[in-house]
Parts: C-alpha cells; sequence; structure tokens
C-alpha cells in the first residue's frame, strides 16, 4: 500500500563541532510532514538549518536524534533516491563537462527509472530552456543556467518527491517564471515536494503550506490554501502617495504603509473597503489598485524569520503552533518593498 | 556495478578534458626531441642516456598527473559541491569510493600509455627505437603509481588539497626507504626504535620492488615469478587503502 505521506520528520537534531569542544546545534527537535501531493515550503533565514535538514533527508549527513522517512523508507537508500530528486544550493558540475554530458551522466546513474532516456533528455533541454547550451562546457555557463541544469537533472527520474534547495536564487525573472510551471506541473502529476528558501515571494507562488523554520524548529506552519481562502475577506487599497493627506482629512483614523510612490491601506473588510472607495472616488482621490490583503502574512512571518536562532524552541512533544485562525493586527513594522528577508 | 562503471567512464572523461594532460605530453615530446638531438653532449652514452630519460620521464608524467589532476579533481569535486549532486543519486557511497578510485587508475594508465607514445615516437624519429622491455617497465610503473594513486584517494577523504598531497608525497617517497628502516631495526641497540622502525617498515608501502627500470635500460628483466608476487603486493596494498578509505568516507558528513 503506497504511503500517504511523502516526508515525515518527528524530532530531528543534528548538532556540528566548532573547535575542539565547543557544539552547535542547529535542529533542536525539527518536526514536519508532507502530504502526498503537497508542496511544503520550508522558510527561514541563513543558517537557520534548511540545508542542513535537507543533507540529512537524502542521507548526507548524519542525525543525532529523531527518525526520518521519505516515501516511507529510511534517507539515504539507493531505492529512495531513485524516487527523490535533489536540487543542492548553488549547484555545481564538473567544469569540462557539458551539458549533454552532464546529463547523461545522471540519467546513467538512475538508468532503470528512465525507459526512453533519449526522450527524457530531450524534454528536459527543451523545458528547462537548455538546448542552445547542450554542447557548452559547464564552465562557460552562467550560474542561472547551471542552477536551471541542476533543476534539469534533479527531474531526470520523474521523482516523486522532489527537495529543492533555494531552486530559484540564481534566475532571472523570466526562467523562475519557467521553473515556477514547471514545477506546478510536476505538482499536478501528483509529485510531492519540499522547497526551501529565505525568499518568501518564491515560496508563495508554488507552495500549499509554509513552515517557518527558526532556532531548530519549526516555529509556525501555515497553509497557503486556508489564507487564500480567507485573503478574499481582507483587501487592501493602494493610492498614490500625494493623496496621502487628503485621506488623512476624509479618515484620521486610517493608517497606511507607504509602498515606494504609493500608499496602501491594508486589512480592510470588505464593506469597509466599499465604503472607502465610494467616498474617496468622489473626494477625487485616485485609486492605483484594489484586491486580496496579503501583507499582514509576509509581515508576521517576517517577524518570525527575524527571530535570533536561541530562541526557545518549543516542547518536543508538542507541535508547530498552526497559524493563528483570527489573525491579531498587522505588525506595526513596515512590510519591505521586496520580499527577501 | 554498472553505476562504479559510469562513474570509471565519468571520472577519465572529466581528467582527459583538462589540458594539462596535452600539456604534459607536449612537454616530454619536446624534452625527449631535445635529448635525442643533443646526441654528442652525451659522450657516447646516447642511447642508455635516451632511454634512461624516456623511462624516467613516463614515471614522472604518472606522478604529476596523480598529484595535480587526480587531487585537483578530487579536491574541486569537495570543495565545490560537485559530489552533492552525484551521492544523492542511487549511488552507494563504496560505489562512488571504487568508481573515483578505478577511474583515477584507468585515467592513471591512460597518461602513462599516452606518455609512453610519445617516447616511442621521439625514439624511433631519433633512429634509437623504444628500449626492448617498454612494456614491462609501464607495467611496474603503472603498480607503483596505483598504490600512489590509493593513498593520494585515502588522505583526500579527511584532508585539503595542500596535506593531501604533502601525506601523499611523503609516504610515497619513504615508501622507497622502506627496505632501509628493517635494516635501521636491526642495527639499533634502542628496542623501541628498532619496534617503531619495523612497524613503519610494514605499514609503508614497499615501492623499492617495483624499480626495474635500470635494469630494463640495461638490458635485464625481471622474472615472471616476482612480477606476479609484485602485482599481487600492490593490489593487495591498494585493495586495503581503499577499503580504510572507504571506512573514514562511510563515516563523514557530505557538505
Amino acid at each position: 500500500m503506497q504511503e500517504s505521506v511523502a516526508l515525515r520528520i518527528e524530532g530531528l537534531r543534528k548538532s556540528y563541532r566548532v573547535g575542539l569542544r565547543r557544539r552547535i546545534e542547529v535542529l533542536r527537535g525539527l518536526s514536519l510532514r508532507v502530504e502526498r501531493g503537497e508542496v511544503y515550503g520550508l522558510l527561514g533565514r541563513n543558517g537557520a538549518g534548511k540545508s542542513t535538514t535537507f543533507r540529512i533527508l537524502m542521507g548526507l549527513g548524519r542525525h543525532e536524534a529523531g527518525s526520518v522517512r521519505l516515501l516511507g523508507e529510511r534517507p539515504g537508500t539507493r531505492g529512495v533516491r531513485l524516487r527523490v530528486g535533489y536540487c543542492p544550493e548553488n549547484p555545481q558540475f564538473p567544469p569540462g563537462l557539458t551539458v549533454l554530458e552532464v546529463l547523461r551522466f545522471h540519467r546513467s546513474l538512475v538508468g532503470e527509472r528512465v525507459h526512453s532516456p533519449r526522450t527524457r533528455i530531450d524534454w528536459l533541454l527543451e523545458e528547462f530552456h537548455l538546448d542552445e547550451y547542450r554542447r557548452r562546457p559547464v564552465r562557460a555557463l552562467s550560474r542561472g543556467t547551471i542552477q536551471r541544469l541542476a533543476l534539469a537533472s534533479a527531474l531526470m527520474a520523474r521523482p516523486e518527491l522532489l527537495i529543492l534547495d533555494e531552486p530559484l536564487t540564481a534566475l532571472d525573472p523570466l526562467a523562475r517564471h519557467r521553473v515556477n510551471e514547471i514545477l506546478l506541473e510536476q505538482k499536478r502529476q501528483g509529485a510531492s515536494m519540499i522547497i526551501a528558501s529565505h525568499i518568501l515571494g518564491e515560496l508563495e507562488s508554488v507552495s500549499d503550506r509554509l513552515g517557518v523554520l527558526s532556532g531548530g524548529v519549526i516555529q509556525r506552519e501555515i497553509d497557503l490554501r486556508a489564507e487564500a481562502a480567507e485573503a478574499v475577506r481582507a483587501l487592501e487599497i493602494r493610492v498614490p502617495g500625494e493623496s496621502e493627506a487628503g485621506i488623512r482629512a476624509l479618515d484620521p483614523d486610517l493608517a497606511g504603509v507607504t509602498e515606494g510612490q504609493a500608499v496602501c491601506y491594508r486589512e480592510l473588510a470588505f464593506d469597509q473597503a466599499q465604503d472607502l472607495l465610494r467616498r474617496w472616488s468622489a473626494a477625487g482621490i485616485p485609486i492605483l489598485s484594489m484586491g486580496p490583503s496579503r501583507r499582514t502574512m509576509e509581515a508576521e512571518i517576517l517577524a518570525l524569520i527575524d527571530q535570533p536562532d536561541a530562541a526557545p524552541p518549543p516542547p518536543e512533544d508538542q507541535p508547530a503552533a498552526p497559524w493563528p485562525a483570527t489573525r491579531p493586527a498587522p505588525d506595526v513594522r513596515p512590510a519591505p518593498e521586496k520580499e527577501t528577508v | 556495478m554498472k553505476r562504479v562503471g559510469v562513474l570509471v567512464l565519468y571520472s577519465v572523461q572529466e581528467t582527459l578534458r583538462d589540458r594539462l594532460l596535452l600539456g604534459l605530453l607536449a612537454a616530454g615530446a619536446i624534452l625527449l626531441l631535445l635529448v635525442g638531438l643533443l646526441a654528442p653532449m652525451t659522450l657516447g652514452a646516447r642511447e642508455k642516456t635516451f632511454h634512461d630519460l624516456g623511462l624516467a620521464w613516463i614515471h614522472l608524467s604518472g606522478i604529476l598527473i596523480l598529484l595535480v589532476l587526480g587531487v585537483w579533481t578530487l579536491h574541486r569535486e569537495r570543495e565545490r559541491g560537485i559530489w552533492l549532486t552525484i551521492l544523492t543519486r542511487p549511488v552507494t557511497r563504496v560505489e562512488y569510493v571504487f568508481g573515483r578510485l578505478l577511474g583515477l587508475l584507468c585515467t592513471l594508465a591512460l597518461a602513462l600509455l599516452g606518455s609512453a607514445l610519445v617516447y616511442s615516437i621521439v625514439a624511433w624519429i631519433t633512429g634509437l627505437g623504444p628500449v626492448s622491455g617498454l612494456g614491462i617497465s609501464l607495467a611496474y610503473g603503472f603498480l607503483e603509481m596505483s598504490i600512489l594513486a590509493g593513498l593520494i584517494f585515502l588522505f583526500s577523504t579527511f584532508s585539503g588539497f595542500a596535506l593531501t598531497v604533502f601525506l601523499a608525497m611523503a609516504v610515497f617517497f619513504a615508501g622507497h626507504l622502506s627496505a632501509d628502516l628493517l635494516r635501521l631495526a636491526a642495527l639499533t641497540e634502542n628496542p623501541l626504535a628498532g619496534g617503531l622502525a619495523t612497524v613503519f617498515h610494514w605499514l609503508l608501502p614497499h615501492l623499492e620492488i617495483f624499480r626495474v627500470r635500470d635494469a630494463i635500460v640495461g638490458g635485464a628483466a625481471p622474472a615472471p615469478m616476482e612480477v606476479l608476487r609484485s602485482t599481487g603486493y600492490a593490489l593487495a596494498y591498494l585493495g586495503a587503502l581503499a577499503a580504510v578509505a572507504t571506512a573514514i568516507f562511510l563515516r563523514r558528513d557530505i557538505r
């Protein structure tokens, strides 16, 4: 019978030796699960332990405590590696080999999973826009192209579970969009994924759930599907910056957040937004846009990620706190213009 | 086994792409041509000088290939994280060690054959012809350098580029003196020093048994039993090195 959980991590602990005696504990009882067909975004600042977790999942590193099951198997076995595709952070390939040789090499290593190898390689070259580079050595490729090559080789064996560490970081906007499309297609075909990033925007577009890794544990889990449903109940209105004074005169209690040349009024109830829109239009205030309000979540995630790593983790037997059903008022901290943490 | 084969091919392909290999072959050809052309300076020992230098160069090119290309590619694979994309495929660490080690040996064999080819071509051009027993000399050189390859592989599992080169060369040179350690143990009156010398004698590779170049240039060749014994010793020592390297590699975290 097929395991319903694609990935299950329970109480994972890992520390590194620093110097002769000191040890730094990176993971302090990390627990999470990814269901079959689900995309889980793992969010955390640099050094939070995302890559360490992934290395343990792939059997590259050993953990001190806890248990890990990928597709029902222990990590690092040949069977599980045939069914899992992995793309490391900042991937590298032998500089002398060409793109085609790299893909052929990886195809040879997972041979039994690729029924029509030539077609598969051609498909990957085409999908990841690598066709024009097929005879080019890796040393002559840009970082973004190497990243696409790594993603292509991770997909070589039609994996059931994809483990992707910062997969979009080096990509230009066009390539990022293309890779997002490919990942969504993989999801539609039933693949499960866990994607690590420190950029919220990267994960939001493909993930079903987000986990915020900080202090060696998942501090919060956010169901983006539920959030999307919630979002339509809260709206935001964006107006030009110069209209702020006029709005202050009309609605002195309303506080906006500056976003470049614009001011954004968030977390407005549907009726309230309608009323404001009507009154502001009547007062001649131009409206730039109106849409679902998402920024509260971003501000709170940023606040969670920003916690120092030494923050005390919750007790091991207590699961990570779910995202509060009734969300608190937005943080007074203004949301940054860029989504980079 | 199939994956070991894939890794061997990959290792050879990767090393052959390096221009250093061609550079070494070209440098050797130029050196030997100069030796052939500057024959009058050898005062009647033209043929012996040419063959001495030719065989020494073949030997040296093997060492350089191992030290520069071998250590460098292994080190680069670890430092840049290239091995992350390999070891997360359905490849066991044992397969990886054997694939990479055999790949290194295949590259070494190709480098020795290439150098021997250059030497033979230059020998024919200068009208001397290659020395008889070139094959035996090559085989012995290969066995000796296989042990060096094993040492490189072992040290590279736990140390960086410079330390690997240093340790491998130290053991390689000490291996040529291992017979002297036994003589030292017999001569010394200090039992501790004698014991240590004996232990090191057995731990270090006995590389002098592979030194047949002088005998071959002089027209002699090792007896078949000698060849068998040397081959057996090299394989056993290489196997032990590979086993220790695997044991270390199995325990380490890959980053």
